[in-house]
């Protein structure tokens, strides 16, 4: 069991089988996860970026209409103020004239521009200003009655003032005041100024100040300037908007001249005015600009891109715990699955293990009856595929549901953030056109020729002349704002046309009942209007009265605005649809009448608001059709997913079991075998012994195994047998001849001892004792170079050997060297090798006393070494030492093997020692020879201390 | 006059504006602010500098003729002949030309009023000096040019003298009389005399003799002119012109009004408004309506146009089926005074000295005023060429052809003296709409309103001078 690796220990008992079901489960679930995560994710970031692209489109696209309406509203309206009806009375020579005529001009001014409703127009002020002290100027102030009268303030005066540049800047374009600019060229007024010049200067200049102008660049002769209120632009968006977008307006010199929206800063609206995407307060920005052509602005939208959509952490934190979830039911069912399945399979090969632990011939049976029950009535197959289903399969479709719900309430969460966003811009859309209708409809109420031909036609009636073409269709067709409907009508009190804007010559078609009029200030609408052209449409009325001559009772005209067909086109979007009723609920408008049924069964998603001031009801439904048909195909890939996991696991389903299968096919092949009496066939082992099939085959393998030891212990205990027999009579033969040879090897030294013996014993008789002692030590070292009983000797006889071969050298050298020996009593007794001394002497005496007739001392030192383990044995001799090159030589050549030259040839004793030695004692010992000229040699030999000679 | 006075007044401070600013168009405003012309002959236009780049693409010149004085197949020609310059004409208003001045954004070809106007673009060095293209041009050469040529001609203190700057497109002795035989008739008043001039006195007294009321409301005019029946710059000079005297100073420092002449002037003008002979500021008559109109519709006796007014007789609805009703007579002189028949206007066009394109838009130039356009217009008698070979195609085919050509040459005699124009006084209008109105309402005197439009006159004159001189 070591061949285990060490991940599937923490799995404890399970098999690796089982294990790698388990394994392959989670692997399962891990790719499904991913695979559905990627397909969740997908589609919520497309359809976030959808709802999200979509949303923007929608809101740039509303707001720029818009501010476009808006711009045009305040250029047409200084078109009209450019006309006679408003500009004369400042070219008139007012002040030259007689003062009733002067009055009477302002009164009329005056009830145009009441008429006008310029509050209703986003503009808060009007400065008309003539050229001279000749002309007169006026300041109109949006919600004051009449307008003020300016005593001296004259383009003159502003010329000399240096602000007139201002007024040339703002010309047919919007310009942002700046206080410190109006200041700053304020200050340099002449000091000759008139006070009330400066006061009036400065009552204008505060008007002024921080506001978006537009004025005419006293085109006319008249310098007229448009103060635009602060909410000029704003009417342009939905009431009190702050949501995701910002908005500004630059001038084509980049400068910012308004914003609006969400959270709105310097910092931000310079970064959008560079017209980049930028980042600002840790969040990216991006920047669309939109030229607001023909006008010189350019209108900005930023949005703070979010990363990735709001709502993604939250289901990135769902999704990850339910993966993780799943993660462990996965693990849970296939574990315990997978335990069921195998479980017989692990019962089997404990029995066959019990069996074969228990060293028994006798086999046991087992029953079916154990194992057959459960789960493991079916296939190991439809087993496995009924685990994946209920560990992967049935978690993924469940997981697939659930995240499908998830992501379907995220992005309709944001389908409705961008569905109420795109009903509150419908909302300012439709406000804006209404605006644009009613604003229309005062001009024309206040337009010089019409009231000139109804006076005209008035007077026809009086006179009973007929009526003069005093109103051509030409004159009314450049009616600034008139191109934006389809035509408009002037009534009489009782609902006869008296003019229509096309058809001059039919006006008779207009006519209306009398019903439809309405005697009231405000503006109206009339619901289901069938216009001229036989379209049901709405029509805008607003009653009118023509300037009065002197006296005269007049009655009320009316002018009926019919808007183009169809209106609002430009807000009509396939996914959006809306209706307006008026106030009594009556349907005016239906963008798309389809997208009201419910035809797909789907509800679609409604907003409603009323749109003031003339409380018309907007109802919005927003049918996405896109975003269903993305949700469509998202289902689509998700059965598609689970199909695919499906097959997968079929597939794996059916991999394994061949894998379960074939090592049983095989173990029962094996099986067979053994049972015709071939034990030696053993089940090749898949995997590791653990493997629960593996288990089965090993045991099985164990038990064949032991069978086929007791069958082979058998045999191997007769071959033995045989063996033995054959050894025995094999050395009983070669130690007879052993002994043989060392019979004959005794023969030739005993009979040479014998002889010197006889030899000794004659020289003593005769007389010659020296003979004596020289055949005697001689005898001794025969005997001692055959005495062939081991390696070793003891250190005393060892020195006794040399002092025979000393006694022998002295008698022969004539007695020329002493000899010493110092060796401790404990020494003496230990063990060396053989034949170690006697050579060294022998060189000593060979070459260290040449020459010497006497004094020569050869000395022999033995002494333990501290450490106890070793003794250490000095030859010294004073002779004539060596000189450091032969010295050199000489230990050369105890340390090679091959005979080098003469000088080691000549230490050949030496070198036959110190091989000895290193042979016997292999590193043990130590041979080193210190030598100097005619300062004598010694050689000395570490050797470690053997045991003591046995007692 | 009372509008483009009180535009040019803008028009002016814009510009100097943008001179002490030393605006986008870089040295060039500033260089060429200075009152002396001397200075624009340096060779800030000359050619290649600013066109070279641009030579592999299309390059478009602005041009802001109004829509009758260039017609669409005349562009769509030019372009064809030449594939690299698109012409793109311009509606401008002298306000919108005055900011597109102070931004750099004025088009490259300006149409200007030679007279009134030349003058001061150069002073404000928004004309290009052109002497080096006309020398080279094959279609403008100098000894084929008529003396109206040189208003295009200042030097800094003299018109008529020093590098030329424009061109006129067609010009013509702007004070002749025209008269409508037929109302002369009906009212039983001799025609006056074709050959000699009237005094103003003279015409003021037929111009009342012409004159029908019906109670308050006046239903015949007796004379008309270009805006209201009152006194404008170009008249009183014209006056005084005839009369031989110069209001400004030599150095164009000082004008004086209260000269007898300018007085005499103003005085005319004065009793013609208070006798309603035509529209005027008092009483309002047919506001909006223009001189034009009202005497092709018969509504007045005479009109004090220009030659060019016959092409308007001859097109006209009212008036082509009887040409033979309408006269040209020479124009009044001052009492005491010279003949004389200057241009009022000359208008024409500079090109824009900061044009990016100054080598097409020579082309554009050259080919408007000297090539086909040219040859075109001078066919229609919509004013007298100023090339003198385009003289012979005037048109001399009827009557009335002939005897306005006549009359015509007999003016041309004494066209070649110039209306004084001071070129630091640009808002003449506002001033004298300022102070002549009170005199013609009886709120101030003759002598007041000559003191003050003096004193107004040299205040403004004293700032643009100045302005002028602090742009250097």
């Amino acid at each position: 069991m070591s061949g285990r690796p060490a991940f599937p220990r923490l799995f404890g008992g399970i098999g690796p089988f089982r294990l790698r079901i388990v394994l392959l489960s989670l692997a399962l679930t891990l790719a499904t996860q991913a695979v559905l995560g990627y397909i969740g994710f997908t589609y919520l970031r497309s359809l976030s970026a959808q709802v999200e692209t979509k949303r923007e489109a929608r809101v740039m696209d509303t707001f720029y209409r818009n501010a476009m309406s808006r711009l045009n509203n305040a250029h047409r309206l200084m078109q009209v103020l450019q006309t006679p009806a408003f500009s004369d009375y400042f070219l008139d020579n007012m002040n030259l004239r007689q003062p009733a005529v002067a009055a009477e001009g302002l009164a009329e001014l005056a009830a145009r521009f009441r008429t006008l409703a310029l509050a209703d127009q986003g503009v808060e002020a009007v400065y008309m200003i003539g050229s001279d002290s000749n002309q007169s100027a006026l300041a109109l102030h949006a919600g004051e009655e009449r307008p003020a009268v300016l005593e001296k303030l004259r383009l003159d005066a502003l010329e000399s003032s240096s602000l007139s540049s201002l007024y040339v800047r703002s010309h047919d374009r919007l310009e942002w005041i700046d206080a410190a600019e109006l200041t700053e060229r304020s200050r340099t007024d002449g000091p000759g100024r008139d006070p009330v010049v400066s006061r009036e200067l400065g009552d204008m200049n505060r008007t002024l100040a921080g506001k978006l102008i537009i004025s005419n660049g006293n085109a006319n002769g008249v310098l007229i300037v448009l103060v635009l209120a602060e909410r000029f632009l704003d009417a342009a968006l939905p009431d009190d908007y702050d949501a995701d977008y910002s908005f500004a307006l630059m001038n084509d010199s980049r400068k910012p001249l308004w914003s609006a929206g969400a959270s709105v800063s310097a910092q931000l609206v310079r970064g959008i005015t560079e017209a980049a995407d930028f980042d600002f307060d840790g969040s990216r920005y991006i920047v669309r600009s939109k030229p607001l052509t023909p006008y010189p602005e350019t209108l900005l939208f930023a949005r703070k891109r979010t990363g990735t959509h709001g709502a993604d952490a939250t289901i990135t934190l769902l999704f990850a715990l339910l993966s993780a979830t799943t993660f462990v039911i996965t693990f849970a069912v296939s574990v315990a699955y997978s335990k069921r399945i195998f479980r017989p399979f692990r019962k089997i090969a404990a029995a066959l293990n019990k069996q074969a632990g228990r060293d028994e011939t006798r086999l046991e049976t087992i029953s079916p009856h154990d194992y057959v029950h459960g789960v493991n009535r079916f296939s190991t197959r439809t087993n496995l595929i009924l685990l994946f289903a209920l560990a992967v399969i049935l978690p993924a479709i469940s997981d697939g549901a659930l995240y499908n719900r998830m992501l379907k309430s995220s992005v309709d969460r944001q389908i409705a953030v961008s569905n109420e966003e795109t009903g509150r811009f419908l909302q300012a859309a439709v406000r804006t056109d209404f605006d644009g209708w009613r604003i229309l409809t005062n001009r024309l109420a206040v337009n010089e020729q019409l009231q000139r031909y109804l006076q005209q036609r008035q007077r026809d009636a009086v006179m009973g002349t007929s009526a003069q073409p005093a109103l051509s269709a030409a004159d009314i067709a450049m009616f600034p704002g008139l191109n934006e409907v389809a035509y408009f009508v002037l009534l009489d009190d009782i609902g006869h046309s008296v003019y229509a804007s096309i058809f001059f010559n039919n006006s008779d078609l207009f006519s209306l009942p009398r019903s439809l009029l309405r005697d009231q200030e405000e503006a109206y609408v009339i619901p289901e209007f069938k216009d001229v052209f036989g379209k049901t449409t709405f029509a805008l009325v607003k009653r009118m009265y023509r300037e009065a001559e002197q006296g005269e009772k007049v009655n009320p005209n009316y002018i009926v605005i019919v808007p183009k067909d169809p209106a609002f086109a430009d807000l009509a979007d396939p996914e959006t649809a809306f209706r307006i009723a008026d106030p009594s609920g009556k349907r005016m408008y239906d963008s798309n009448a389809a997208a009201w049924g419910d035809a797909d069964g789907r509800k679609p998603a409604a907003w409603s608001a009323q749109v003031p001031p003339l409380a018309l009801a907007l109802d919005v439904r927003f049918t996405n059709a896109e975003l269903l048909r993305q949700n469509n195909d998202y289902y689509s890939r998700f059965v598609i997913m689970v199909l695919t996991v499906f097959l997968g696991t079929l597939l794996l389903a059916t991999l394994l079991t061949s894998l379960i299968v074939k090592p049983l096919n095989e173990l029962q092949e094996t099986m067979l075998l053994a049972g015709a009496g071939d034990f030696g066939r053993r089940s090749r082992q898949r995997g590791e012994p653990g493997n629960e099939i593996g288990q089965i085959i090993h045991s099985y393998n164990r038990m064949a195994g032991q069978l086929e030891r007791a069958v082979s212990d058998n045999m191997r205990m007769l071959e033995e047998q045989a063996a033995n027999k054959e050894r025995e009579a094999r050395l009983v033969h070669s130690k007879t001849r052993a002994e043989l040879h060392m019979l004959q090897a005794q023969i030739n030294p005993h009979f040479l001892y014998n002889t010197l013996e006889t030899i000794n014993m004659r020289s003593r008789a005769s007389g010659q004792p020296e003979i004596g002692v020289v055949v005697t030590a001689l005898a001794e070292l025969l005997r001692y170079s055959v005495n062939m009983k081991g390696d070793t000797v003891t250190l005393e006889q060892e020195l006794h050997h040399v002092r025979n071969y000393v006694a022998i050298q002295q008698i022969r050298l004539g007695h020329s060297f002493r000899f010493e020996v110092d060796a401790p009593e404990p020494l003496l007794r230990r063990r060396v090798l053989k034949f170690i001394l006697q050579p060294i002497v022998e060189n000593s005496l060979k070459y260290a006393f040449a020459g010497f007739d006497e004094g020569g001392l050869l000395r022999i030192e033995a002494r333990a070494e501290a450490d106890g383990r070793a003794m250490t044995i000095e030859v010294r001799d004073n002779g004539v030492g060596m000189t450091r090159q032969r010295l050199a030589n000489v230990t050369l050549s105890l340390a090679e093997e091959a005979e080098a030259d003469a000088d080691a040839r000549n230490g050949l004793g030496l070198r036959n020692v110190c091989m000895r030695l290193r042979l016997f004692h292999e590193d043990g010992a130590a041979m080193t020879i210190d030598s100097k000229p005619m300062a004598g040699t010694t050689v000395r030999l570490v050797v470690p201390l053997l045991p003591d000679e046995p007692a | 006059m009372k509008k483009t006075s009180s535009t040019a007044v803008l028009l002016l401070l814009t510009a100097s504006l943008a001179a002490a600013c030393g605006s986008d168009s870089g040295g060039k405003t500033a260089a060429s602010s200075s009152p002396s012309a001397k200075a624009s002959t340096a060779p800030s236009g000359s050619p290649a500098a600013s066109a070279a780049p641009q030579s592999d693409k299309t390059v478009t010149i602005r041009i802001s003729l109004v829509e009758s004085e260039i017609s669409k197949d005349d562009i769509a020609a030019f372009e064809a002949a030449n594939p690299t310059i698109k012409i793109v004409r311009e509606d401008v208003t002298a306000t919108k030309l005055a900011a597109q001045i102070a931004t750099g954004e004025a088009p490259d070809i300006i149409r200007v009023n030679g007279v009134q106007e030349l003058p001061s673009f150069v002073i404000k060095g928004v004309a290009l000096d052109l002497s080096p293209y006309f020398q080279k041009s094959a279609l403008l050469k100098a000894d084929d040019m008529l003396p109206v040529a040189d208003v295009y001609r200042f030097d800094g203190k003299n018109v008529g003298k020093g590098p030329i700057y424009g061109f006129p497109k067609d010009w013509s002795p702007d004070f002749s009389i025209w008269y409508n035989k037929k109302l002369f008739a009906a009212a039983g008043v001799p025609e006056p005399d074709a050959k000699t001039p009237m005094t103003w006195n003279q015409l003021f007294d037929l111009a009342k003799k012409m004159t029908i009321k019906s109670g308050d409301n006046v239903t015949q005019y007796g004379l008309v002119k270009p805006n209201l029946l009152e006194a404008d710059l170009s008249s009183i000079m014209g006056y005084t012109l005839s009369k031989g005297v110069k209001l400004s100073t030599d150095d164009y420092g000082q004008i004086d009004f209260t000269k007898p002449a300018a007085k005499e002037a103003l005085k005319l003008w004065g009793d013609a408004v208070k006798g309603n002979y035509g529209p005027n500021s008092v009483n309002n008559f047919d506001k909006g309506v223009a001189d034009v109109d009202l005497f092709l519709n018969g509504k007045a006796a005479m009109i004090q146009r220009g030659y060019w007014f016959s092409s308007r007789i001859r097109t006209n609805d009212n008036t082509k089926m009887h040409l033979d009703d309408y006269v040209m007579i020479p124009a009044p002189v001052a009492e005491g005074g010279q003949r004389v028949s200057p241009t009022g206007s000359a208008t024409g066009a500079i090109i824009n000295k900061a044009s990016k394109h100054p080598e097409e838009a020579w082309k554009v130039f050259e080919w408007y005023f000297g090539g086909k356009p040219a040859e075109d217009r001078a066919k229609t008698g919509n004013g007298v060429p100023a090339l003198k070979h385009l003289m012979a195609s005037m048109p001399q085919a009827t009557n009335f052809d002939k005897q306005t050509y006549a009359a015509l040459q007999e003016e041309l005699k004494y066209g070649d003296k110039y209306l004084e124009i001071n070129p630091f006084l640009l808002n003449a209008g506002t001033i004298l709409s300022k102070h002549l109105n009170p005199y013609y309402f009886d709120k101030s005197s003759l002598d007041e309103a000559a003191a003050n439009i003096t004193k107004d006159s040299n205040i403004i004159i004293a700032e643009a001078k100045n302005a002028a001189a602090s742009g250097k």
